[in-house]
């Protein structure tokens, strides 16, 4: 395409060039931005003439100027026209833009597009460049730090995963709060992981009334809309990506013990010291109880050669010096870099008639754990087609195949999670089992034997943490692996008529088949005694949805309308079948016909029905004033019929003040545009109190178990039939201007978010046997302000640096409460509800330090004193404290701002990108942290934080004593609860382009090398805490730590 | 295609609007309110069957695992309530909080569990009764809708007595003390009723219960059933001091339920108490591989040889050393207790307790040699001696066909607890004995006690009972901080 317009414009500009005469010499190159590769064609004028060349297929110019120049203008086709000062200068060169980024953008937004300018709603645009640089089987995942009022949260660093996103704070309590995702104009229920992120053309972020509320009932948390490359029209295009490289733990481990001596030194003290506790022995005499029998305590591992048990600690405390027999590192033992590798190839083009753009991509991620993997088969053709004059129609059509290894846990408090597991066990267990000499032991097949902790190892008499359990050897045994096909279509037909009118028809459906098997080996582990245990699970999602819109468009003078209507349903169907067998015969077969046991069989299928009317109109007038309406309504079948429907709506407007005749001396600025919504939105996603959705809410429905062969039935839900939906009033101010030649683009806007009517599991006392109702209770408000500023700090032709910043600060609030809960709140957990309080407010116990002559936990208890006035008084007695009820409210899990502060530099043709992201504030209870301060659970290891436990000499401290039994050391209180800030370094890609005249003669159009790193680096608080996983704040379990992932790419365009 | 057509077409779409059928769904996994009501009407016989799976859910709701590996039903609560007693020694591992007393605070799990698993039952059974009441006594019942009645009135009342003792002193301390909130089918006292409110509920129930079942035999031991109810009630009336008649009363219950088995004979002694089959039990759970909740369970904590917790894992419970220097040598009892030396440590475990493999064991709750017990207990509270040694022996001989009270070295009274420790040891009986007779807590009478255990309690101290639970406190606005217990 560019040779061609270079033909054309030879022709045209030849002609001029000899009129003048006092002439100098000027010369040049001229590049794409994207990719650094020269364009041919380019017009080069000077400012105001009609002097001009254009440049030619190296993309060098050589002009003759009158010696008065000022200015060269270069403009091209699909590009921004640029103006550059000569000042003199003889070698002028010019970077171009691609204008698809500038003022002008056509954007994807509900059901249609809309001019960046024109827009009355909140949105946000990321292009596909900055999605395919993130090294992630997720798009979800790479969200994090490319735009402002997103918060992304990823509880799961397991390849395959999907992060959980947050627009503008969190909308609900008890519905889902997770945005809707739209891919090419449907909404999706698939799975993230399912869509190659290299197929991704753009990504819109709908974050407010105007934008979503389209969407009514299911935009309320915002909208996110995937929109797919397509072919262009001109000649093809083939592009080839391939990029090798290494994951590393991006996040460690706690600082815990690591030596067992230490842990054993420590361990007889807290032993020790709960003998003495116990009240029948001297401290000598405890010291003496516990050098006998710490080892026994501690299941019989000695790590020590030669040394007997009772002299591994000698009564004054010494511990062994002696040689470790065995000192295993269960982390090094059970982690591993993993490889990651993935290869995309897109064929993309057009002609009069028609465009397609296919792809094919693979993946192989083996994640960090021994044996965890994600590996992914995409393929994708997208295809339109103008069939006459009026018809359009298009499909698209993709398929997608994943695989995922995991470990059977990786979150929660299970032995069987890796996470929890080599962070909490004692050093002093060793992975492997040892002979008396300290020598491997091997099976008769030559395999290294594991030690499970269940007393095959000689000497020992069973592990005291975890056992049966032996994270580092289950990718040998076990299995849980999960294969997911999804298969996507988006197809249309679109006719004009009448000249102003378009009717289109879409149809979009969605199917995954999920085959899941979870098999626990007869060898070694839980199932040893059913002699083996599998669990395969057969799901099948679909999602039909279908609309009919009818469009009308129409200009009178000035005036531009437009009206959209339309009909939309949607139909969501999910069944799993579900089966486990135990009593395995051959021990690596997980396959039914191998097991003999039937322990489970279940099946069901759920159903979500929506049905929508929708209507929008747009205004504008001299391309200056904006004003959009909307209105929908949608019944779901998740309410019942009395309460199913609710109407959505949702008005803006907006003013190009810089289009106005007194900002035409302002020229400074290029673009100026105030902006305001309002709107009402919707949410039916209610979840149980497990965060599971709920289908039919408003029903009482009962479990069916067997009893011995008869029926029995127990309540399992307690419906409501007044049950409604949840709405979010949704207002946003801002203002948005692009300044100094583009150099500057800045956006700025305030948001109102005030989400009433709640779906909420309003707590029952237990005692009525049930735990919760599902109601409309409560209302909240996220209130806050979010900001993008982009400026091009240099903007030579040889050097570029773009720096942007983006931030969002916002409140969050609970504005109501039900009359009977407004005085006491509703407490959940560590958390409590008030009204003026927010959604993640801790309700916690007071720590109030350790008592320096005894070393206890001192705690603030809730008391009244003798004039009857409640005060607090320091108590070492954790009972009372809570008899007391002296929680008090510490503090919220929610940041005061969070942000991303990026970069992007090319140096001639070398770029580099740098996107990081941070919090400043908010808490976090560090329930992991609380765990491994405990003050004597044998055999669970420590902090090394436990160093500084109080002793009779050391009692200026904060740490109380250790002592084996002593519960009330590490209770819960504000004592666990630290800063949420951190800093992320999220992705740093450093790239090279091949100069053009290297790689022509091959007939590649351009080739480009890079090196990416992901996840580089995370400062918190505290080393091993990763604020990043929860919204909540809550963190009880040890999840999956992100991954770095180092690679380096190639690039090849023909 | 013509455009007129397409027109056309896309009109009716846009004009389709979708009918009811594709709103009203129901659910798959689960049974609705709706769909049951519908049975109704189609068969208002099935009124029977319904609540009968009502009542079949509060069987399943005994043993099913709940929040945690401690938390698997009646079975665990009484467990957990054994290891707060002088019968198990214990050093590790699941229950040791339990054990040392201190797991009664109300942030704990121990009273959340336990508080939420009775009235769970206690709401099924409300719910069964809701749907089985005649509207007037007078109404003519079938015999199996009566059968489900007094089964849902008994295991009412048989929650009651679980939750009463957990969360106030016994009934003998004080009456009128604040007890637990009062669940019936249609009345919500939510506020903390006094303990002889409670109290007049159970018995209510249970004689509700007795009355419907009677006669009807014990055709299912995992069902209630009237020799159950009476064991129930025998131990319910035992705790109210100022019933009339009450010992005589607890004597004639005791009779009623023993009727309902047969003593187990020397080597039936070793059967591993893991069925509801066994000729002796009166009721308890019939569990199988589907119902069964894997090492979180009774057979999975208390067998030191099986798979579990207790054996493979090492958290063996102890027999208090005074039972095993207690017993007679010829008592086949004797032989439940063994030393099991594990790498040069030896654990003094009970045998009685066997897995069937898979942790499948069956729950024992109500067994005939209790009956027995009880019966010597009260009759000699009466003054009936020579009855409560004939009641005594008649149980003892079938343990061992030697046994003689005269030759006992202890006092009758003393026989009759001690004896009955043994033989009841890790069913769950030792806690509600104890805080009803008053016993202090002495476990210095033993060796094998942790030394950094506590050892005595005085009798009835507040260690013996739970705190309301904080979540509880947290959602009922009518039992306050200040109702709590100290």
């Amino acid at each position: 395409m560019k040779k061609v317009l270079f033909a054309l414009s030879l022709m045209v500009v030849l002609g001029l060039q000899s009129i003048y005469a006092q002439t100098t010499s000027i010369t040049g190159v001229v590049t794409d931005a994207t990719d650094g590769s020269p364009i041919p064609g380019v017009s080069v004028f000077v400012k105001g003439t009609t002097v001009g060349t254009i440049t030619m297929p190296d993309g060098k110019y050589n002009l003759e100027i009158p010696a008065d120049s000022e200015t060269l203008v270069f403009s091209f086709v699909g590009m921004t026209t640029q103006e550059i000062v000569i000042a003199g200068k003889t070698t002028v060169n010019a970077v171009m833009q691609s204008d698809a980024i500038d003022v002008g953008e056509v954007m994807v937004v509900a059901y249609g597009t809309a001019k960046k300018e024109s827009f009355t709603g909140s949105a946000a645009v990321v292009g596909g460049e900055q999605i395919a640089k993130m090294q992630t089987s997720s798009v979800s995942k790479a969200l994090e730090g490319t735009t402002s009022g997103v918060q992304v949260v990823s509880s799961s660093g397991q390849p395959g995963s999907d992060a959980s996103i947050r627009i503008r704070g969190v909308g609900s309590i008890n519905a889902s709060s997770s945005p809707l995702y739209v891919v090419d104009g449907v909404p999706y229920d698939g799975k993230l992981n399912a869509i190659n992120p290299q197929d991704i053309e753009s990504l819109t972020v709908l974050k407010d009334a105007a934008s979503a509320a389209l969407y009514g009932s299911r935009g309320a948390n915002g909208v996110i809309m995937i929109t797919t490359k397509k072919g262009k029209k001109g000649e093809s295009r083939v592009t080839f990506d391939a990029r090798v490289g290494v994951n590393a733990r991006a996040v460690p481990a706690y600082d815990v013990f690591t030596d067992p001596g230490e842990y054993i030194g420590k361990a007889w003290e807290a032993y020790r010291n709960g003998f003495y506790a116990g009240g029948e022995f001297t401290m000598e005499e405890a010291g003496v109880e516990a050098s006998n029998d710490i080892i026994n305590r501690l299941g019989g591992y000695n790590p020590y050669r030669e040394v007997a048990d009772n002299q591994v600690v000698l009564p004054d405390g010494t511990v062994s010096s002696a040689p470790y027999l065995y000192n295993d590192n269960w982390e090094n033992e059970t982690f591993e870099n993993g490889k990651r590798q993935e290869y995309n190839l897109n064929i993309s083009g057009g002609g009069e008639k028609s465009n397609h753009y296919i792809s094919l991509g693979y993946l192989e991620d083996e994640g960090i754990i021994r044996g965890s993997s994600f590996e992914r088969f995409s393929l994708r053709t997208n295809y339109d087609y103008q069939l006459t004059k009026h018809i359009k129609l298009g499909t698209n059509l993709s398929y997608s195949r994943g695989e995922q290894n995991a470990p059977k846990t990786s979150s929660g408090s299970s032995f069987s999670n890796p996470f929890m597991f080599t962070q909490n066990v004692a050093p002093l267990y060793p992975v492997y089992i040892y002979d008396a000499d300290g020598n491997k032991q091997y099976s008769p097949t030559g395999e290294v034997m594991y030690d499970f902790g269940d007393k095959t190892m000689e000497g020992t008499a069973g592990r005291v943490y975890g056992a049966r359990q032996n994270p580092a050897a289950m990718s040998a045994y076990d299995l849980n692996n999960r294969i997911e096909d999804s298969f996507s279509n988006r197809s249309y037909v679109s006719v004009d008529f009448l000249k102003h009118f378009n009717f289109t028809a879409n149809v979009a459906y969605d199917l995954r088949n999920l085959n899941r098997t979870v098999f626990y080996s007869p060898l070694n582990g839980d199932a040893v005694n059913v002699q083996g245990r599998s669990q395969k699970y057969g799901n099948r999602y679909q999602t039909m949805t279908t609309n009919q819109l009818l469009k009308y468009n129409q200009s009178f003078g000035q005036h531009t309308i437009s009206v959209l209507a339309g009909h939309e349903s949607y139909d969501n169907k999910m069944s799993q079948l579900y089966g486990e067998k135990t009593k395995f015969f051959i021990p690596d077969n997980h396959e039914f016909n191998n097991g003999v046991n039937i322990v489970g069989l279940t099946s069901a299928s759920y159903r979500h029905t929506i049905e929508s009317y929708l209507s929008q109109v747009n205004y504008d007038f001299k391309d200056r004033y904006y004003f959009s309406a909307s209105f929908r309504t949608d019944g779901s079948s998740k309410f019942h019929e009395d309460n199913r429907w609710g109407n959505f709506w949702s008005v803006g407007g907006s003013w190009r003040v810089s289009e106005e005749e007194f900002m035409s001396s302002v020229d400074w600025i290029d673009n100026l545009k105030l902006k305001g919504s309002y709107g009402v939105q919707g949410n039916d996603g209610i979840l149980d109190t497990g965060g599971y959705t709920v289908y039919y809410p408003y029903k009482d429905m009962y479990n069916v178990v067997n009893n011995n062969g008869e029926v029995s039935l127990s309540l399992a839900y307690k419906g409501n039939k007044d049950l409604t939906w949840e709405v979010s009033k949704n207002l946003n101010v801002g203002v948005e201007m692009t300044a100094l030649n583009s150099r500057l683009r800045f956006e700025f806007e305030y948001f109102n978010r005030a989400t009433s009517d709640l779906l909420f599991n309003n707590p029952q006392p237990t005692s009525s046997g049930i735990s919760y109702i599902p109601e409309n209770i409560a209302d909240m408000k996220n209130e806050g302000v979010d900001f993008n500023v982009a400026y091009d700090i240099i903007r030579n032709t040889n050097f570029t640096w773009n720096m942007a910043v983006f931030g969002t600060h916002y409140k969050n609030e609970i504005t109501a409460l039900p009359a009977d809960k407004v005085e006491e709140g509703i407490v959940r957990g560590n958390k409590i509800l008030t009204v003026g309080g927010s959604i993640y407010d801790f309700y916690l116990n007071q720590w109030a330090g350790v008592d320096p002559e005894t070393g206890s936990a001192l705690y603030w208890m809730k008391t009244t004193d003798e004039e009857g006035n409640e005060t607090m008084v320091k108590t070492d007695s954790y009972e009372e404290v809570s008899s007391s009820d002296s929680r008090v409210i510490s503090g919220s899990s929610l940041p005061d701002f969070q942000g991303s502060w990026n970069n992007t530099f090319t140096y001639k043709n070398v770029d580099l990108s740098l996107v990081t992201n941070f919090q400043i504030g908010g808490q976090v209870y560090d329930g992991n942290y609380a765990g491994l301060m405990h003050a004597g659970n044998l055999g669970t290891n420590w902090h090394t934080d436990i160093r500084k436990a109080w002793t009779p000499e050391n009692r200026n401290t904060d740490i109380p004593r250790i002592e084996e039994n002593y519960q009330d050391a590490n209770q819960r209180s504000d004592r666990f609860l630290i800063d949420a800030s951190y800093f992320n370094v999220r992705n740093i890609t450093l790239g090279y382009t091949l100069p053009s005249q290297l790689i022509d003669r091959i007939n590649i159009k351009s080739m480009r090398v890079y090196v990416a790193a992901d996840n580089v680096l995370l400062v918190s608080k505290r080393s091993g805490m990763d604020p990043r996983q929860y919204f909540s704040g809550s963190n009880n379990s040890f999840n999956y730590a992100p991954i770095r992932t180092v690679s380096v790419g190639l690039n090849v365009n023909f | 295609m013509k455009l007129k057509q397409l027109y056309i077409l896309g009109l009716l779409a846009l004009l389709t609007a979708c009918s009811d059928d594709f709103f009203n769904h129901e659910p798959t996994d689960k049974a609705s309110q709706e769909q049951i009501d519908e049975l109704l009407v189609t068969d208002p016989e099935a009124v029977v069957s319904i609540a009968k799976a009502n009542v079949a859910g509060i069987y399943t709701d005994m043993f099913k695992y709940r929040t945690s590996h401690d938390d698997f039903g009646v079975k665990a609560m009484e467990l957990g309530s054994d290891m707060m007693t002088d019968d198990i020694a214990y050093n590790r591992g699941w229950f040791v909080f339990d054990y040392r007393l201190d797991n009664r605070a109300a942030a704990y799990r121990r009273p959340r569990s336990c508080w939420a698993l009775y009235y769970e039952l206690i709401r099924g059974a409300n719910n069964a009764i809701g749907l089985l009441k005649p509207e007037d006594e007078t109404t003519e019942l079938t015999e199996e809708h009566e059968s489900i009645l007094g089964q849902a009135y008994a295991a009412r009342g048989y929650s009651y007595f679980g939750l009463i003792n957990r969360f106030q002193h016994p009934y003998r301390i004080d009456k009128n003390a604040p007890g637990i909130p009062i669940y019936t089918e249609d009345l919500v006292l939510a506020s903390r009723q006094p303990v002889a409110d409670v109290y007049d509920l159970i018995i209510s129930d249970l004689k509700n219960a007795y009355k419907l079942l009677e006669g009807k035999g014990k055709s299912k031991p995992e069902e209630l059933n009237e020799y159950a109810v009476a064991a129930i009630m025998a131990n319910v009336l035992s705790f109210v001091t100022d019933y009339p008649n009450q010992w005589e009363e607890v004597a004639k219950y005791c009779d009623l339920a023993i009727k309902g088995g047969e003593l187990l004979q020397g080597s039936e002694l070793h059967n591993g108490f893991n069925s509801v089959d066994m000729k002796e039990v009166l009721w308890g759970s019939r569990i199988n591989a589907e119902t069964c909740t894997f090492y979180a369970s009774f057979p999975s904590h208390i067998d030191p040889y099986g798979e579990g917790y207790a054996g493979g894992l090492s958290q063996y419970k102890e027999v208090a050393s005074e039972l095993i220097d207690g017993v007679d040598e010829k008592d086949e009892r004797s032989k439940w207790f063994h030393n099991k030396t594990v790498e040069g440590v030896t654990y003094q475990v009970c045998s009685k307790f066997r897995d069937v493999g898979g942790f499948e064991s069956d729950y024992v709750y109500y067994r005939v040699a209790e009956m027995y017990f009880l019966k010597a207990e009260a009759l000699l509270l009466v003054g009936d001696e020579s009855g409560a040694k004939m009641a005594l022996e008649a149980v003892m001989k079938t343990r061992n066909s030697e046994y003689n009270t005269t030759t006992a070295k202890r006092t009758l009274k003393e026989e009759i607890y001690f004896q009955k420790r043994i033989e009841c040891w890790g069913d769950g009986k030792r806690f509600l004995d104890m805080v009803r007779r008053g016993e202090a807590l002495d476990r210095t009478k033993s060796n094998n006690h942790h030394a950094t255990v506590i050892k005595q309690v005085p009798a009835n101290d507040n260690k013996f009972i739970y705190q309301i639970p904080q979540n509880e406190l947290d959602a009922n606005s009518e039992i306050n901080d200040e109702d709590q217990n100290p």
